[in-house]
């Protein structure tokens, strides 16, 4: 006490201060080192809390699926009053139900999906696309894909939202939740589609996708451009040679990329009549279509029609120069 | 007496559930979370079929099989894979595999499965 009185009375101003801030670091240590050791305590109890959350989720589904004496509906009331009384023991048992599904298939797939639905896990997750935000959206819109809740409704919307993550998980949706027509979420778009999202679409329908082939000719009147390419693409790499004559006015489509698309799907599904319709506009088209042009003569015509375009080529124009340097020496050579 | 499974697999949720599934058929199931624990197991104690994984810790499942063929030919074997690759499932084989399943599975198939190949060896 008398040292206290001592340093009030007696230090300077100076080491009054330093002794202060001295004080105040040590009591902030204390309390950074004390939080430290709560936050640790903390995880390590959710960690177990988890842990046991868990282990009840899945001693609940394995009797579920598999145990023939289990009282179903009585299990299911008590389960859900006892182990579903919290969002954190919902997102568990939610993610215990997504990992089984993905590891089963059958019967069991079947039950995983059914119970889904029995512990009213499904409007755990509609609330969440309603009031989440856009990343629990994006997993909530994932989780209805996986466990095939057909609910496009509530998805649609989201194939126009302001982040690529939820559009994403939008498409994967109505892709994978489709038996026929996989692509009739085309009409709910209002937003061109990424480079990204296209090559997704596309590989969703070729390797994903189990259901009977669309006819991509629907789409080609689509207000978005990027559709109408993409259903030019398809067309052609789905070889539907019955929907050529749907193609041919967009040779004389205003955008070059709708032309340089539907040229290159007319050579690849060796339409022999397009090299009649594309040669005389050569000297007036974009780069892009251009070289297109060339590469339908390499895969149709001939080398005295190749050495016609090349007084058309301007001294700018270099990627048209190399395309045609590339398809004359590949003709020189066979 | 009740016949003897040993799991060799590292996914605790496929683990968990075989274990179930099996035990509710009657079988007494024993679990090797990878290859090198299952050799240990499989040294001092006798079972009626191994299922196991091939993608494992420490010896992978081709190897945990070649192990099994060499010294207990007896010991039915039944592969449970994500591998779809003929080339794999026909290696499987011809070491002496008696089943070969693949990931996504169903479990009451696989139970079949186990059931048949018991009672055949």
């Amino acid at each position: 006490m008398n040292s206290l009185e001592h340093i009030v009375n007696d230090w300077p101003w100076i080491l009054k201060l330093n002794a202060l801030f001295i004080v105040l670091f040590l009591v902030f240590i204390i309390m950074v080192i004390c939080s430290l050791v709560y936050l640790r305590i903390y995880k390590n109890q959710r960690e177990r809390h988890k842990i046991s959350y868990q282990e009840n989720a899945d001693e609940f589904l394995n009797n579920y699926m598999f145990n023939d004496d289990f009282d179903i509906k009585n299990e299911i009331e008590t389960f859900k009053s006892k182990h579903l009384n919290t969002p954190l023991k919902k997102k568990i048992t939610l993610r215990q139900i997504l990992i089984y599904n993905e590891n089963f298939k059958g019967e069991s797939s079947v039950l995983i999906k059914k119970v889904f639905q029995e512990l009213e896990l499904d409007q755990f997750v509609f609330n969440i696309l309603k009031k989440g935000s856009w990343y629990a959206k994006a997993r909530a819109i994932y989780v209805l894909s996986e466990l095939l809740v057909k609910e496009p409704r509530l998805v649609s919307p989201y194939l126009n939202a302001k982040h690529e993550e939820v559009r994403e998980q939008a498409i994967y949706y109505f892709l994978k939740t489709a038996t026929n027509n996989p692509l009739s979420f085309f009409k709910n778009l209002k937003t061109e589609l990424t480079l990204w999202e296209l090559v997704y679409i596309e590989d969703s329908i070729k390797y994903a996708y189990t259901g009977e082939t669309p006819d991509f000719s629907i789409w080609l009147d689509h207000h978005l451009i990027t559709i109408r390419i993409f259903s030019i693409k398809m067309i052609q790499q789905f070889n539907q040679f019955e929907n050529i004559p749907k193609i041919i006015p967009f040779l004389y489509h205003e955008n070059p990329h709708v032309r340089k698309e539907t040229i290159r799907a007319l050579y690849k599904l060796h339409y022999e009549a397009l090299l009649e319709k594309v040669i005389p506009s050569f000297k007036d088209e974009e780069e892009v279509v251009k070289s297109e042009i060339i590469k339908a003569i390499q895969a149709l015509g001939r080398i005295d029609q190749l050495k016609e375009l090349k007084s058309l080529i301007s001294n700018q124009d270099k990627r048209t120069e190399l395309t045609y340097l590339q398809v004359e020496k590949n003709f020189m050579i066979n | 007496m009740k016949k003897k499974i040993l799991i060799i697999e590292d996914n605790p949720m496929i683990v968990k559930s075989l274990e179930f599934k099996l035990t509710k058929d009657g079988y007494q199931v024993v679990v090797a979370q990878d290859g090198r624990k299952a050799l240990k197991i499989l040294e001092t104690d006798a079972f009626q079929l191994v299922i196991t994984d091939l993608m494992l810790p420490f010896i992978n499942g081709i190897e945990l099989i070649e192990h099994i063929k060499n010294n207990i030919p007896e010991l039915p074997v039944i592969v449970l894979s994500t591998s779809k690759q003929e080339e794999i499932i026909m290696d499987a084989f011809k070491m002496g595999v008696n089943d070969f399943i693949t990931k996504p599975f169903s479990p009451n198939e696989l139970s079949l499965r186990v059931k048949r190949t018991i009672e055949n060896n």
